[in-house]
């Protein structure tokens, strides 16, 4: 135990005093903790949060400008960006609350997980204790970038169906016969609107909880992200974006509409790749600027 | 309740004082199965009375079976075994019956959809087993004298001790499965200065990092190879996700056995180990002597060699029957969905593989064919896994196409492929430590506990994110 007491001493130590660089989560779950766990630690909230599914995760806040935070949730929707907002008990001054995936299930375990009596507590007062600063990832990290160039040069020789590109992130090729069918299932189910049920019970939630932050002296911005067509012009998104205009214009939302004429083809259909986040971004903050802020 | 809650915790810590007082200690036996119910039912009260029912049934039954008339016993036999299999029957398979047999399912009021919604209470694939070994024992031994240390003549003391012996907290809900013999004639008055200490840190801190370390970190990573997320990674990815989750599974089950063992050792009950190093296993008949020892020894007891006896007259037949039909139902036992069957039976048929074509082989003690025999059988567990991960066919041969036509040595940067490893390692030194225990030098015991202090830092520092253990959903 005293040993145990020790090395946690002296990490401790070492992550106040010489943080260690940041470096990307691998997985998804452990984004979504380090992003909410930024927050939840931040003396001073930033002034603006987005709230939303892992197609608005994909938001680099850093390039919204200054005091943006990303609290979107991968694999969730804006609920638990909104149900962490609220735990938190700090009110930012704008909340954009991305719309897509209102017909998915809420994802309770990421407040319950972040906000769990006695380690939230800890967290705060121990940032060795934060999902930003394991020490595994870390080591795995810096252990194997050392040969990184090497074991890709090796893989691209060896590959006898090579798709690695520099910035390639692997796997993901052309469409194949089982991504077809894949893809196949997905714009069938987003032309059904048989969980309209759903759908219409998250937008009455939505608006209780929005209105809740206005009248605590939240601006409150919706927006859809952009995706393939297909499921942009399907019809759960036609039909959850109308119900959405709808809402907006009785409550006095500010709404962020989907790009005129610009049309992107990711190749999962929802997410888009950097180069396509980085054009979508600027008409993004321009129509903000120009219209919510 | 979760192991690693602190709800569980505050639990053990409660019990503990109670346990030990001087002026409770009539009471010891009454405290744990007070501290089982709670447990039991902590998220859902209504479980606790399918449990009681169980306990006094299998009580019951187990006490007259001993003590009851002689022309009696089998027929009371019978009845406690069958009430068993019923309730995991009724509880366990009925959706899957429904799906196999109803064409009705998804039209409410009907049978088919009633069936559909039976809920399946924690655990009880385990406590009935426990229930099935009581009854059964104790028939078989039904005329042995020594038994009556086991069977009080006083009928409501049979039913507090049985019923701690099927409730027990640290097993109830996940193993391991214990028998009858090996757990009653250690229910004496316990004190707390024979308490081992060393062998209660040693497997709790071992249990929870294996839990809170590796399998809760591996989870996360694995996931990809869920439905449909795989489309999104290579073949060779997926084979590394494949490896990951073979190791998880390990971790995940092995961790809360040995939490298990830790905590019936601070009770002064000493469990069985459930897991015996299986990943160095040479052949599928080691495997299955070192993976969840209890059930197979469940299974091997009170069903392969009942039945192999019965049909011996078919010789070698028999006995390949008998292993596929047993593999087949351990499989299912696992899970209700048919999937689960065929992996039980890839099990299953390697058995019979081995029986009737390898039968001299001889474990390795050293050199390239032991470490062929390893990666063999490691990799066989590991293919076979993807039945247990998808209860969908259509699942399973969507995965397969994608690793036919995926396949390439394309890798996520190394990120994922790298994590896989590294939470792996500790896995994979535990079982090499093991393997080389005779040829390298005792560690010093202050190299051991500085090995536990870094598990407990890493419990500490980088646990990932809380999952149910795997096999809670058994």
């Amino acid at each position: 135990m005293l040993i145990t007491l020790g090395l946690f001493i002296m990490y401790d130590l070492l992550v106040r005093f010489a943080p260690l660089p940041n470096i990307e989560n691998y997985d998804p779950w452990s984004r979504n903790i380090a992003r909410t766990q930024e927050f939840m630690i931040s003396t001073e909230p930033p002034e603006k949060v987005i709230v939303g599914s892992s197609m608005a995760a994909g938001i680099p806040g850093s390039q919204m400008g200054e005091s943006y935070l990303n609290l979107s949730t991968e694999g969730g929707n804006c609920f638990s960006g909104l149900e962490i907002i609220k735990k938190s008990k700090k009110t930012p001054g704008v909340i954009l609350v991305e719309i897509n995936a209102l017909f998915r299930e809420e994802a309770y375990d990421l407040p319950e997980t972040v906000f769990r009596p006695g380690l939230f507590q800890l967290r705060k007062i121990f940032p060795s204790m934060l999902e930003k600063n394991r020490p595994i990832p870390f080591l795995a990290h810096y252990g194997l970038m050392i040969n990184d160039k090497i074991k890709y040069e090796i893989s691209k020789k060896i590959s006898y169906n090579p798709v690695a590109t520099e910035n390639s992130k692997g796997g993901i090729s052309d469409a194949h016969s089982v991504e077809d069918k894949f893809i196949k299932e997905q714009i069938k189910y987003f032309n059904s609107i048989s969980d309209s049920g759903l759908i219409n019970k998250h937008l009455t939630k939505l608006v209780k909880t929005l209105n809740e932050f206005k009248e605590a002296g939240s601006r409150v911005i919706l927006f859809e992200m952009p995706a393939h067509p297909d499921l942009v012009n399907s019809k759960k998104s036609a039909y959850i974006r109308n119900k959405v205009l709808k809402v907006i214009k009785q409550n006095g939302y500010c709404w962020v509409p989907l790009e005129e004429g610009s049309s992107y083809y990711p190749k999962d259909m929802a997410h888009l790749n950097e180069a396509d986040m980085q054009d979508y971004l600027s008409y993004f903050k321009k129509y903000l600027e120009k219209n919510c802020l | 309740m979760l192991f690693n809650s602190f709800e569980f915790v505050f639990l053990v810590i409660i019990t503990f004082v109670c346990f030990y007082l001087p002026f409770l200690k009539k009471y010891q036996i009454f405290t744990l199965i007070a501290s089982s119910f709670i447990f039991y039912s902590y998220h859902s009260i209504e479980l606790l009375a399918l449990l009681i029912i169980s306990l006094l049934i299998n009580s019951l039954t187990s006490y007259y079976v001993y003590y009851g008339k002689e022309n009696d016993k089998k027929l009371l036999a019978t009845i406690g075994v069958l009430s068993n299999l019923a309730a995991l029957f009724f509880f366990k398979y009925s959706p899957l019956i429904a799906k196999t047999f109803f064409q009705d399912i998804e039209t409410e009021g009907s049978i088919g959809h009633f069936m559909t919604l039976i809920p399946l209470p924690i655990g009880i694939s385990f406590y009935t087993f426990q229930g099935i070994s009581l009854v059964v024992d104790v028939f078989w031994g039904r005329n042995d004298e020594n038994l009556k240390k086991q069977i009080p003549p006083n009928l409501l003391t049979h039913i507090y001790r049985s019923s701690l012996f099927i409730s027990f907290f640290p097993q109830l809900v996940a193993g391991p499965i214990l028998r009858s013999g090996q757990f009653l004639p250690q229910i004496v008055e316990k004190k707390i200065k024979e308490i081992d200490w060393e062998t209660v840190l040693k497997y709790i801190i071992l249990g929870y990092f294996l839990k809170m370390v590796i399998a809760d970190n591996l989870k996360d990573i694995t996931s990809y190879l869920q439905y449909p997320y795989f489309f999104k990674f290579s073949s060779f990815s997926l084979i590394v996700f494949l490896i990951g989750y073979s190791f998880q599974i390990f971790a995940d089950f092995a961790g809360y056995s040995f939490i298990a063992l830790g905590i019936g050792a601070l009770f002064g009950y000493k469990l069985i180990l459930n897991f015996n190093y299986p990943y160095i296993s040479q052949s599928f008949k080691e495997y299955w002597r070192r993976w969840h020892i209890t059930l197979y020894d469940w299974f091997n007891t009170y069903l392969f060699n009942p039945l192999v006896i019965q049909y011996r007259n078919y010789g070698m037949v028999a006995i390949v029957m008998v292993t596929l039909v047993v593999f087949g139902l351990s499989g299912i036992w696992h899970g209700a969905s048919w999937n689960f069957a065929i992996w039980g039976l890839m099990h299953g048929a390697m058995l019979v593989v081995e029986m009737l074509f390898f039968k001299k082989l001889k474990r390795k003690k050293n050199g390239f064919l032991m470490l062929l025999n390893i990666l063999f059988v490691f990799s066989y567990v590991t293919f076979s896994y993807i039945f247990f991960i998808h209860p969908d066919f259509d699942h399973i041969i969507t995965f397969f196409k994608v690793l036919q036509e995926k396949a390439s040595f394309d890798h996520t940067g190394w990120r994922l492929e790298g994590y896989i490893f590294m939470y792996a390692l500790p896995v994979i030194l535990l079982h090499v430590h093991h393997l080389l225990n005779n040829k390298i030098k005792k560690q010093t015991y202050k190299v051991r506990h500085f090995i536990y202090a870094v598990m407990l830092l890493a419990i500490i520092l980088n646990s990932g994110s809380p999952g149910d253990f795997i096999y809670f959903q058994f």
